[in-house]
């Protein structure tokens, strides 16, 4: 093979580049990179599952409250919203339960309420919506009050109110007149219902 | 010298024909079964699945926002968003989801009168033969033990092929990673006994999760009570996220 | 982030257009490749000789767009750096994870194929002597002192030069019959080789798009075929610009024959190429699956400009009439040529808007069948159309290095 030396030199080069490409990736491959199964579906780096556990948990869960704030003692959550994670509407409390100074943050907002309390179609029918404010408050009047003379004020008032902007003047929140922790009857919480706190 | 004609075409032929067995080989993978790549069931791994009950949803979003949170995912982006139908009485349907349903749905007006309405929770459905998977050149998306689908930030390359082929518009590339990124079901939490972030805030209780393996999950008690079924079945891929309630209408 | 407008409803995540200008770009390129190589094929597999004056001129095309094909997918990744997981982690279940393995076989057979084409071309230069300049007669006539038109300088070959091609003729100065003989039996392979790799490596492409499931637009199992028979148009054409400019910029005259034969098959082609594409549209229209609706909408309303009036109307029509009169008819040389150049041009214009139809049209649509999305490509942004631009001109810079160091046409 004298007079081809040219190819047998051009096949060394080959097999020499080709053989460096080999020795280069075996050191670049990941080192845990394998098969753990189906070929198709399980072809990955196991180090990357041992990665994915150990990322940081930031929403802590109702049972990391319940740790210390005992349920039925001092938080007291009936009716509705009993089954509700705290963290729904609280936020997350990852910094407060690595830091207890740290306050519980706590949306007072109308829109919050309404996120899940206004009327939409799409809505399932167990839940309370409100669609007509002054509906609203006219029912609440004829089912949630007892006290006559509370009553017969707030009737006055509601009668003047031309709009239910007039009404959040003076009670802006929906806790004014529930309480989150135990929805469904006004009576429960309010402690001074014809009490202008604001305005 | 030419190369005779006939001989060309022979050694053309096999050429084509050799490869097309080699690249066929990877794809007659014993995966026909329904998940047959996991531990069959019974055994002490679990096998994890996902119900959403569209009955249940009342749209206000709190899952996406917290999925958000939990995961850090960047604004333009959804592990899980929550869409609205409303059908009229012409048969007209429409679709929205503003934000994912991040922060609530705003009231929509449309034309005519409202037949039917109702939300539709949505996350990766982590198949169990998920083509996602199939297609991904160098190996960074794959299917944990558990069942989980999961992305190697690692080692992906961010070609976004996964992102081409998911049906179900599940994934998408994260722009700060660079990476392609999908809902992993909260893998983090559920490896440490907690529940997927959507399924603690839900308020309605519309998402469930739970261990196939386990004969006294309350997702077992669902598929026997009630009637489920899942997104997009005719594609083969065979999602393990079910769905209570699936109208017609939801794609 | 450029402005994206909506229509209908999309899932939330498809609202942006993942893979863009770039991987519109990429299919071209490799297009270009593959159809180059097809052309240096079939004078060298099937031996088609009026194909000799460019079949050499096409296999050195054929390499300076694959030495480029593979940059629009670096300026698409995520991590490009990490470009090279392809090859060391690759998953063949999918049919991107080809693309590394198939593109470096097929460099090495081209590299090698222009070795041994140019084997004798490095010999002859690397034992050029040092000497000084000097003039040679070209014609017979002894008496030339005073007759500039008929001497031909030749410069010494610089010594730095001398040394690149004895390097790269591997010190090996065997230019015997024997070697050549044995020089071309292997070029004869290589090519035969080739031809089936250069089919691959775009219809590894086709079969990317052809197999996905989750995509109406693109799944279907004519996709290889269609990207694969639009590749050879793309070459085929761009060969016959090329080779145009090539001889209009040196002064010579195109060979008719070639000419005529490569109009010849750019017009075979592309009739197949066509029928096809309007077969698949044409069964989607007639089986009328859910996905149809869509499909229409998307036709006659976002890509009715690039796809039924660029693509169809403009430059599939005219080269097909231009390039069957120039194929069943005898027509004047500068009517042929000029016929064969208008078409040639038109078919680029037409490849590349059925990748940008076949690429972006796909992503335009929502999953949910119920809405649309837009693209517009930034102009400037490592997507956009500058880069676009610039990375389609480098293979021709790479032409006119590599002309500086081998000859392309026979005459030199």
């Amino acid at each position: 093979m004298g007079r081809y030396r040219y190819i047998l030199r051009l096949c060394i080069i080959i097999v020499l580049a080709m053989a460096g490409f080999i020795a280069v990736r075996s050191f670049l491959i990941p080192p845990s990179f394998g098969l753990h199964g189906d070929y198709k579906y399980m072809y990955y780096r196991a180090d990357a599952l041992k990665e994915q556990e150990s990322i940081p948990v930031v929403y802590q869960g109702t049972e990391k409250c319940a740790d210390c704030h005992e349920m039925r003692k001092y938080v007291m959550i009936r009716g509705g919203h009993a089954d509700i994670a705290c963290e729904t509407c609280h936020g997350f409390l990852q910094a407060h339960s690595e830091d207890t100074k740290i306050r519980v943050p706590k949306d007072l907002s109308l829109q919050l309420c309404l996120r899940c309390h206004q009327y939409q179609e799409s809505r399932p029918d167990n839940i309370p919506q409100i669609q007509d404010f002054n509906l609203h408050i006219k029912w609440s009047l004829k089912h949630g009050f007892s006290n006559p003379e509370e009553l017969s004020m707030l009737n006055e008032f509601i009668s003047n109110m031309k709009e239910f902007s007039e009404f959040t003047r003076y009670y802006p929140l929906c806790i004014d007149c529930h309480n989150p922790h135990a929805p469904g009857n006004p009576k429960v919480t309010i402690p001074h219902i014809l009490k202008i706190t604001r305005g | 010298m030419d190369i005779d004609r006939r001989q060309f075409l022979k050694q053309a032929g096999c050429t084509l024909l050799g490869g097309g067995v080699f690249i066929s080989i990877g794809q007659f993978s014993p995966g026909i079964a329904k998940a047959s790549q996991l531990p069959p069931l019974g055994t002490s791994t679990p096998v994890y699945g996902f119900v959403v009950n569209t009955f249940k949803c009342i749209g206000c979003g709190k899952c996406v926002e917290a999925c958000k949170i939990e995961n850090h995912v960047p604004v333009s982006c959804f592990r899980t968003w929550v869409e609205r139908y409303l059908v009229t009485a012409d048969g007209a349907v429409h679709v929205d989801s503003p934000d994912g349903g991040c922060n609530g749905f705003p009231p929509r007006d449309v034309p005519g009168i409202i037949k039917k309405a109702y939300f539709v929770p949505k996350l990766c459905n982590h198949c169990a033969r998920p083509n996602c998977v199939q297609v991904c050149p160098v190996g960074a998306t794959y299917v944990s033990p558990e069942g989980v689908v999961l992305v190697d930030e690692q080692h992906c390359v961010g070609c976004s092929y996964c992102v081409q082929a998911c049906p179900y518009g599940a994934r998408f590339i994260n722009p700060v990673k660079k990476t392609a990124d999908k809902c992993t079901w909260c893998y983090h939490r559920v490896k440490r006994g907690l529940t997927p972030a959507c399924v603690l805030v839900c308020p309605a209780k519309a998402r469930l999760f739970g261990n196939l393996n386990d004969p006294d999950s309350p997702l077992i008690k669902i598929f026997t009570k009630e009637r489920v079924n899942v997104l997009k079945p005719d594609l083969g891929n065979e999602p393990r996220t079910s769905y209570v309630g699936l109208a017609e209408e939801v794609r | 982030m450029h402005e994206v407008i909506t229509q209908g409803f999309l899932f939330p995540n498809e609202i942006e257009v993942h893979w863009s200008l770039m991987i519109v770009l990429y299919p071209y390129i490799t297009g270009l490749v593959a159809g180059a190589f097809i052309v240096s094929s079939l004078y060298h597999v099937f031996g088609k000789h009026e194909l000799k004056p460019v079949a050499r001129f096409a296999l050195i095309a054929a390499f300076c767009f694959l030495i480029f094909a593979c940059t629009p997918l670096l300026f698409h990744l995520g991590h490009p750096e990490r470009a090279f997981n392809i090859m060391f982690t690759p998953k063949f279940t999918s049919a991107m994870s080809g693309f590394g393995y198939i593109y470096t076989f097929y460099m090495i057979i081209v590299m090698l194929e222009l070795w041994f084409m140019f084997r004798p071309y490095f010999v002859r230069m690397a034992q050029k002597g040092a000497g000084p300049r000097h003039h040679i007669v070209k014609e017979g006539n002894h008496d030339a002192r005073f007759r500039p038109d008929i001497l031909q300088t030749v410069r010494p070959v610089p010594a730095w030069k001398r040394a690149l091609y004895s390097v790269l003729s591997l010190g090996v100065y065997d230019v015997s019959e024997a070697s050549l003989h044995m020089d071309h039996k292997i070029i004869t392979v290589l090519a035969a080789i080739g031809v089936p790799s250069a089919c691959v490596l775009h219809g590894y492409v086709g079969f990317l798009f052809g197999s996905l499931k989750s995509n109406p637009w693109w799944s279907t199992p004519l996709m290889p075929i269609i990207f694969l028979l639009s590749a050879i148009v793309s070459g085929v054409a761009m060969l016959i610009v090329m080779y145009a400019f090539e001889m209009w910029r040196k002064g010579r005259p195109l060979d008719g024959a070639c000419i005529q034969s490569m109009a010849s098959y750019l017009w075979g082609f592309l009739i197949i190429d066509v029928v096809l594409e309007l077969l698949e549209l044409l069964c989607m229209a007639y089986e009328g699956e859910e996905s149809w609706m869509t499909l229409a909408n998307l036709i006659s309303d976002k890509l009715l400009v690039s796809y039924v009036l660029v693509q169809f109307i403009i430059c599939s029509t005219i080269p097909f009439v231009l390039l069957g009169l120039v194929s069943l008819t005898k027509l004047k040389d500068k009517t042929r040529n000029s016929f064969s150049i208008i078409s040639a041009v038109l078919l680029l214009i037409q490849v590349f808007s059925m990748r940008w139809n076949v690429v972006i049209g796909g992503q335009l649509f929502s999953k949910s069948l119920r809405g649309f999305t837009s693209y517009n490509p930034e102009f400037y942004g490592r997507e956009g159309v500058l880069v676009c631009i610039l990375l389609f001109c480098m293979p021709f810079v790479c032409i006119y290095i590599l002309n500086q160091f081998l000859p392309f046409w026979e005459e030199e």
